[in-house]
């Protein structure tokens, strides 16, 4: 299945799967990656879905990035943390282009947003600030701004969620990840907690967790 | 009347004798010299009768592989205007016998340029001329006189040994195992030599006087003071300015052209020849024993599907096994720094045979309708194709062989064709056609820079792994994956550090872990050597490496 190219407002994004399927399945990418990256994986799940995989709209060395990542980087060069005083500037910039990018993929559909690391960052702030999704996956990512972020949990009440965390994350330390989950549960949503051996990565376990979680949505 | 060509001495290798006919040459390869240590050369004669030629010295070092294509330009529009043409390697250097670091290179070298002025003469050159490029137009200079050529044309001659002792130790690099030795593609360089070197000052002493001379400089202003100290001892000097000549000097083999006021000034300078009713008759020694490691080989000047190649076998030996090894990049068949020449000598001695061959338009061989020495051209594969085709008409077991570009075109062949075995030193299996051909692999490196940092990052993200267990590999695995289905043994072997190493262990390792359980692939790396194999100190290591390859392969029964 190759992933077609296409400019939604001010994203790029490969496309691929079913365009007319009843289910959106919207995957972000991490720092230093791009949409090519994951766009792969999107025939692996064998799921009937439409596919979206966008790329962040900042370069960077390599890959992509959904906001400025200088910020981030120092703290991460600090070792495996959570980032969750970190309020990247850009934020609200990427979550609108990001809540654009939904509301003309999945306008009549169902929706189920998922992110890796960064996108995870960004999946959870687009929730949490009223974007609407019908499941969301957080894989190895952490909690951002979380000042801002604690009063908005409500809003994923009832929604179905997967965390997923490598026990060994150098980058996002396992316990961010854990913090991810309890605020999740703290929110009132129906979360599954998926943590796996491994690092700061996308493991098979995970993969068939994901694919578990999305078949789960049909 | 075209120029008769004697008979080949040996038959030797059951190919026949190189032949590389153009629009009013043949080009044709052969050994002349002294019998314990031949030269080899390639005489370009001219279609019409003539007893006039010229001996063509190369450049030593890596102006060798910069210029060769020029060179043989040069050689072949000679030809065309009535002169014979002889382009020799030089003792120790090229196909000829010796070590690089054998001693006394300086006084091989003199016998060398003398051991070519006598083939001419003993072939029936009444006028010889002798020309030569950089050091080699150096030596010429000293030894035109006594020899007594004609004409002597030298190109960018070295004035001051001393000075280019300086470039070489700057470009070079130092042999950690000789204090005081520096190697240069394949040039070494030892203590004595550069004493040698050292003591050439023709600013100061000018060389015995010649006939007539022209001296082709890079630019007008350049050898003010040789010009002068050569015309005070009243030489006749010509001085012609070729203001392109770095394009042939001073780049890679691949990124070289020929310099546009190169050829003609050299051939008008020359003049046409007096017109004969006889030919000269060139040597046609096909085979030669070379002295080698305490060892003889039988190296043979042949034509396989087409193409120029030099066979390599042990004397009186009948091996089952050929290894065929394709050239690197542009270089022609001699091999990288003359790695190729060594390695097959070497293979030779332990019971294989050994052919180094010419892509079409690479080194030798004929040009077809395709531009020279391009690296990657579709033709090479094709050109692979047919060797090996032909090459199994007399041996059991085809082993194709290659560095970089060559390594590359031998695994790519090897997913199509039937071989025994590919040996691929340093292949960049990230190369596919479309991506831009560099090279030079500093450039490479630089280029690719943003490509390494994005599959290094999803290598950390286990994002090639969870891939490949899904399937969706990179090209790199799809081949080795090919391969191992195809039971072809295959052997990786990366310098140390090696950019086409990085890009496997970013983005196949878990391919690569999983074809070598198979029992067919093996990936090594080489400490200590470099990309093109420089640092001819560690290639024992490669031998070594390519012998228990060799040794592991299936009977030929099997294979088959």
């Amino acid at each position: 299945m190759d992933a077609r190219g296409r400019t939604r407002g001010t994203l790029h994004t490969l496309e691929c799967g079913d365009p007319t399927s009843p289910l959106v399945v919207v995957m972000l990418h991490g720092r230093n990656m791009q949409a090519a990256d994951l766009a792969p994986f999107g025939a692996s799940l064998g799921i009937d879905a439409h596919f979206v995989f966008p790329d962040a709209p900042l370069a960077a060395e390599p890959g992509r990035t959904w906001w400025p990542v200088d910020s981030e980087a120092r703290l991460r060069e600090q070792g495996a943390r959570d980032l969750r005083a970190m309020d990247p500037p850009g934020r609200a910039e990427a979550r609108a282009m990001l809540g654009a990018l939904c509301d003309e993929v999945a306008a009549g559909k169902r929706l189920a947003l998922v992110g890796f690391s960064q996108g995870g960052m960004l999946a959870m702030d687009h929730v949490l600030h009223g974007g609407h999704v019908d499941a969301l996956a957080l894989l190895s990512s952490t909690r951002i701004a979380f000042d801002e972020w604690q009063p908005l949990l409500p809003h994923l009440a009832g929604l179905k969620m997967l965390i997923a965390h490598g026990r060994e994350d150098e980058e996002l330390s396992f316990a961010a990840g854990e913090a991810l989950r309890d605020a999740a549960l703290a929110g009132g949503a129906d979360a599954t907690w998926l943590p796996v051996d491994g690092g700061h990565a996308i493991p098979l376990p995970v993969w068939r967790g994901l694919r578990r979680f999305l078949q789960g949505l049909g | 009347m075209a120029t008769e060509l004697a008979e080949p001495k040996h038959a030797g290798f059951g190919f026949p004798p190189h032949r590389t006919r153009g629009a009013g040459f043949v080009t044709t390869g052969m050994w002349f010299g002294p019998d314990r240590r031949p030269l080899a050369g390639w005489w370009t004669a001219p279609d019409q009768p003539s007893r006039a030629g010229v001996v063509i010295a190369p450049p030593l070092g890596y102006e060798y592989w910069s210029c060769y294509r020029s060179v043989r330009t040069l050689a072949e529009s000679l030809a065309r205007a009535g002169w014979h043409a002889l382009r020799f390697d030089w003792d120790g250097t090229g196909n000829s016998a010796g070590a690089a670091d054998d001693r006394d290179r300086t006084a091989e070298w003199h016998a060398s340029i003398a051991s070519a002025v006598v083939a001419m003469r003993n072939a029936g050159i009444l006028h010889v001329a002798l020309m030569g490029l950089r050091f080699a137009a150096t030596l010429a200079l000293l030894d035109a006189a006594a020899l007594d050529v004609d004409a002597l044309i030298a190109c960018a001659p070295v004035i001051s040994g001393k000075r280019w002792l300086r470039e070489l130790k700057m470009l070079g690099i130092i042999d950690p195992e000789k204090p005081g030795t520096v190697t240069y593609s394949g040039l070494v360089i030892d203590p004595a030599t550069a004493q040698d070197l050292a003591g050439i000052d023709m600013a100061r002493t000018a060389p015995p006087k010649a006939k007539r001379t022209l001296l082709v400089t890079r630019s007008e202003a350049a050898d003010f003071r040789f010009i002068n100290a050569v015309r005070a001892t009243g030489h006749v000097l010509d001085v012609h300015a070729c203001k392109s000549m770095q394009t042939m000097l001073d780049v890679s083999a691949g990124e070289d052209t020929l310099p546009s006021d190169f050829v003609e000034p050299i051939v008008q300078w020359l003049g046409v020849p007096r017109a004969s009713d006889f030919g000269a008759r060139p040597p046609a020694v096909q085979t030669a024993e070379i002295p080698w490691s305490g060892h003889a080989v039988s190296d043979t000047f042949t034509t396989i599907a087409g193409l120029a190649a030099v066979c390599s076998k042990a004397r009186d030996s009948r091996p089952d096994t050929v290894v065929v090894f394709l050239n690197s990049g542009a270089d022609p068949h001699i091999g990288p720094g003359r790695a190729w020449v060594e390695y097959t000598r070497e293979l030779a001695l332990h019971g294989y045979a050994c052919v180094r061959a010419d892509f079409t338009a690479f080194g030798e061989s004929p040009d077809g309708n395709h531009p020279p020495g391009r690296p990657y051209d579709p033709h090479c594969l094709d050109d692979t194709v047919r060797m090996v085709a032909e090459l199994r008409n007399q041996y059991r077991r085809v082993v194709l062989a290659g560095l970089c570009v060559g390594a590359w075109i031998a695994l790519r062949a090897a997913l199509d064709i039937h071989v025994d075995g590919v040996f691929a030193l340093n292949p960049l299996l990230w190369w596919k056609p479309g991506l831009p051909i560099i090279i030079r692999i500093p450039d490479t490196v630089v280029w690719r820079t943003p490509m390494r940092k994005r599959q290094h990052r999803l290598k950390q993200l286990g994002i090639w792994s969870l891939l490949d267990a899904f399937g969706i590999r990179p090209e790199a695995s799809r081949w080795l994956v090919a391969l191992s289905r195809k039971r072809v043994p295959v052997m990786l072997s990366y310098a140390e550090g090696d950019d086409g190493l990085a890009h496997l262990r970013d983005c196949c390792s878990r391919c690569i872990a999983r074809e070598s359980r198979r029992g067919f692939l093996t990936l090594e790396e080489v400490p200590g050597i470099d990309h093109p194999m420089f640092r001819t100190w560690r290639r024992p290591a490669i031998v070594e490496q390519m012998l228990r390859f060799l040794a592991s392969l299936p009977p030929a029964e099997r294979a088959r």
